[in-house]
């Protein structure tokens, strides 16, 4: 590895390391250009004259944002439309059958645990990230729970929690996923994105097109996942 | 510490100044670089190297710096470079340099204090300085 590469990997681990600070992009920009330039008159390499990057990165005493919790709607949005989704798949599925929507309990309670890891996101996203692993088993726990609830359903046995006009589910659930979901595709788009200004280049311009369409593309699956429902139960019903 | 004073006076030793020493002291000479021009990283780190207090490194300087400007002390400007990429110059702001009068003296009768107490005959009898006025101590007395 050539030093401009052991560079550029060492301003990507300190990009990171600042990101997940919540450092406001312009800050980052600096800072990187400060690391660039000083390496550049001095002719040591990032490491040698900066140390390890994410400990350099906590040193720093730069502007940062407002952290992501719980109630932002970038993330509570998300959790209701899902918790909407885990409601409305069975009513729908219900509605072309003929039958009533019902709900044991065990079924209930590992509905909400891929909801409850969702509301979560913001506590351990800075750790997943430097431990993949993590984010698999979060996302392996979410996939078991929300599969593993139909084999608690009370067609097999259990006994009925709730039992509701599956018309009422499907209308009220659909309704809470499409309000949700348009809560976060507004505010998504509402929000400028933090991006990385180098002090030494253009100002930035507004963010293209492509970029806006990707932040919104993750807020629209969960409805589009509702239409695929309908659809798929009106064709193979 | 004695071998410490060995060599040309404003030579460091071979081994570098105390780490505890130029921790206390790099703040007020990062200042006094700043002092009679703007300048940038690595002109500050050649400046304190000429002054005799060894190799700064990066990871040190700029960690201060960002406290500085934080604190209003510094201000700064990007400035594009002739070759090579653009230099953030630092300077002292009017605080910055009432901060330096400030630690200048406390540090001049710190440093007095410390050498009459080193002094060859062993500790001078006389009073000791009254340590800055600034600290929570001499707040407290003042107070009293």
């Amino acid at each position: 590895m050539t030093s401009a590469q052991t560079n550029d990997a060492w301003i990507d681990d300190f990009i990171l390391a600042l990101r997940l600070r919540d450092v406001r992009g312009d800050a980052i920009g600096d800072a990187v250009a400060v690391v660039r330039g000083h390496i550049a008159d001095s002719g040591e390499t990032a490491a040698e004259a900066f140390g390890e990057p994410r400990a350099y990165a906590g040193q720093l005493d730069v502007t940062t944002v407002p952290a992501i919790t719980a109630l932002d709607p970038v993330v509570l949005g998300p959790a209701v439309s899902l918790l909407a989704f885990f409601a409305f798949a069975p009513a729908v599925a219900s509605v072309f059958s003929g039958t009533r929507g019902e709900f044991s309990l065990p079924q209930l309670l590992l509905f909400v645990v891929p909801v409850a890891l969702v509301l979560g996101l913001p506590a351990y996203f800075s750790v997943g990230v430097r431990h993949l692993w993590l984010f698999a088993i979060a996302f392996g726990l979410a996939v078991l729970s929300a599969t593993g609830a139909a084999l608690f359903a009370p067609d097999r046995g259990y006994p009925v929690l709730a039992s509701w006009d599956p018309w009422w589910v499907a209308a009220i659930s659909g309704a809470i996923l499409l309000g949700a979901s348009s809560w976060s595709i507004v505010a998504a788009l509402r929000d400028e994105p933090d991006v990385i200004v180098d002090p030494n280049g253009p100002a930035p311009g507004p963010s293209p097109r492509s970029h806006r369409l990707a932040t919104v593309v993750p807020h629209v699956l969960l409805p589009a996942a509702a239409l695929a429902c309908i659809v798929g139960e009106a064709v193979l019903g | 510490m004695q071998e410490h004073q060995a060599g040309h006076d404003d030579e460091p030793p071979a081994e570098g100044w105390p780490t505890d020493w130029m921790r206390a002291v790099l703040g007020l000479c990062v200042l006094r670089a700043l002092e009679a021009a703007p300048s940038y990283g690595y002109a500050i780190v050649a400046e304190l190297e000429r002054a005799g207090l060894g190799t700064v490194k990066g990871g040190t300087l700029y960690p201060l710096l960002t406290r500085y400007e934080s604190a209003g002390w510094v201000a700064t400007e990007w400035k594009a470079g002739t070759s090579g990429p653009g230099r953030k110059y630092f300077s002292l702001t009017a605080a910055g340099r009432a901060a330096l009068a400030g630690q200048r003296s406390a540090w001049d009768r710190f440093t007095s204090t410390t050498l009459s107490h080193l002094g060859d005959s062993g500790p001078n009898p006389g009073s000791p300085a009254e340590p800055p006025s600034t600290s929570p101590a001499a707040r407290k007395r003042a107070e009293r």
